[in-house]
């Protein structure tokens, strides 16, 4: 049991750093306002992060992090939808 | 196997997890989003930030030496140390800083095969904690804008067969359907793309993984539209970061000995009064 009560392995140390790994790893395609994207999220510590990527180019639209994979998701993917907002000439 | 013309500049994650505590090597991220950074980092690497460390924002140029020696000594790089560089967007800006770094002559400079996706991706060990480097008082020996191109050269260029111009943007930025990625800022009045250029976007050279695509892969790509190592290759994007990849590609990966990165890229090109455009595929 940890510190705080809860049950589970600490995070290994090294030279006095706490080493972490990006667990649940996990990337989806989507279409988001018509274009397709890439929605990568995955757990670091005790936090979910989730970036959204523009597959053509490949460029980072959107990045945020919540509790929960959902919370991150859905962050991630309202920011991405307005900068998506299409810019045509 | 037939392998890279430069396989000494390319290191594959496992390398790095086998010698980042290294005393001689410096691992430094290299992000255009520092939030990528923070989430966490290969231990023991520095973060270097696109945006505010890597340009001159001011003139838009890339860094000065002072700011570059500054850079290096405050990250604890010295002249012999080994830099491993990897990142976010399928090393952009990683490719950027290695561009650089060649131009200031660093002797040993190599990239993160696979980036900072990878890294994740394959569950390796990450931390939030910062290093502490000491200060190593860096000194560039030399300086070579060989790599670069500027506007006034491709305009004498362009046109010569002994040139070839790539054009890595995606294929609605070079038709001029659009004018910036979707989802990033527009920086220029009109689209379109250089006349004679072809257009070969950047990831057409990485594999889904990020990792780059085999030799013989990639010389099909380039070769197949009329990309050859006889001619002096000129790759631009929007701001110079997508190309340095493609740069980085063609002239370590495939050895081709004349390529420049025109960093002014569109952004210069597309915003300029009576430069010549091609609209379409």
């Amino acid at each position: 049991m940890d510190r705080v009560g809860k049950y589970g392995r600490r995070p290994r140390r090294e030279g006095g750093v706490t080493m972490l790994k990006a667990d649940e790893y996990r990337v989806e395609k989507k279409e988001l306002a018509g274009l397709q994207v890439n929605v990568t999220s995955y757990k670091i510590g005790d936090f979910y992060h989730c970036h959204i990527d523009n597959i053509d180019p490949g460029a980072t639209i959107a990045r945020t992090e919540g509790l929960t994979r959902e919370e991150a998701e859905l962050a991630a993917l309202a920011r991405a939808l307005e900068r998506l907002k299409p810019k045509t000439r | 196997m037939q392998s890279y013309s430069h396989p000494e500049v390319l290191v594959s994650t496992d390398w790095v997890d086998a010698h980042r505590q290294d005393p001689n090597v410096v691992i430094a991220e290299v992000d255009v989003d520092t939030s990528a950074y923070s989430e966490g980092h290969i231990p023991g690497a520095v973060g270097w930030n696109w945006q505010t460390q890597l340009c001159d924002v001011v003139r838009r140029d890339i860094i000065s030496q002072p700011d570059l020696e500054h850079l290096m000594s405050n990250s604890g790089i010295g002249n012999d140390s080994t830099v491993i560089l990897y990142g976010d967007n399928n090393n952009w800006f990683a490719a950027w800083a290695f561009w650089q770094l060649k131009m200031y002559a660093h002797k040993d400079v190599r990239i993160m095969n696979g980036g900072r996706k990878r890294w994740l991706a394959e569950g390796r060990e990450v931390t939030r904690e910062m290093p502490t480097r000491n200060k190593s008082g860096y000194k560039v020996l030399n300086y070579d804008q060989m790599f670069r191109a500027f506007r006034r050269q491709v305009e004498d260029e362009m046109k010569s067969p002994l040139t070839a111009l790539v054009d890595v943007r995606s294929g609605d930025e070079y038709s001029g359907t659009l004018l910036a990625p979707p989802g990033l800022p527009e920086t220029c009045q009109r689209g379109g793309h250089i006349p004679g250029a072809k257009n070969i976007p950047w990831g057409l050279a990485c594999n889904e993984d990020g990792t780059f695509k085999s030799p013989k892969e990639l010389e099909a790509i380039y070769a197949g539209k009329g990309i050859t190592s006889d001619k002096s290759v000129i790759a631009y994007c929007r701001i110079g970061e997508r190309s340095s990849h493609t740069w980085f590609v063609l002239k370590y990966l495939l050895g081709y000995p004349n390529v420049r990165n025109y960093d002014g890229s569109w952004t210069e090109w597309g915003n300029m009064v009576g430069a010549p455009v091609e609209r379409g595929a």
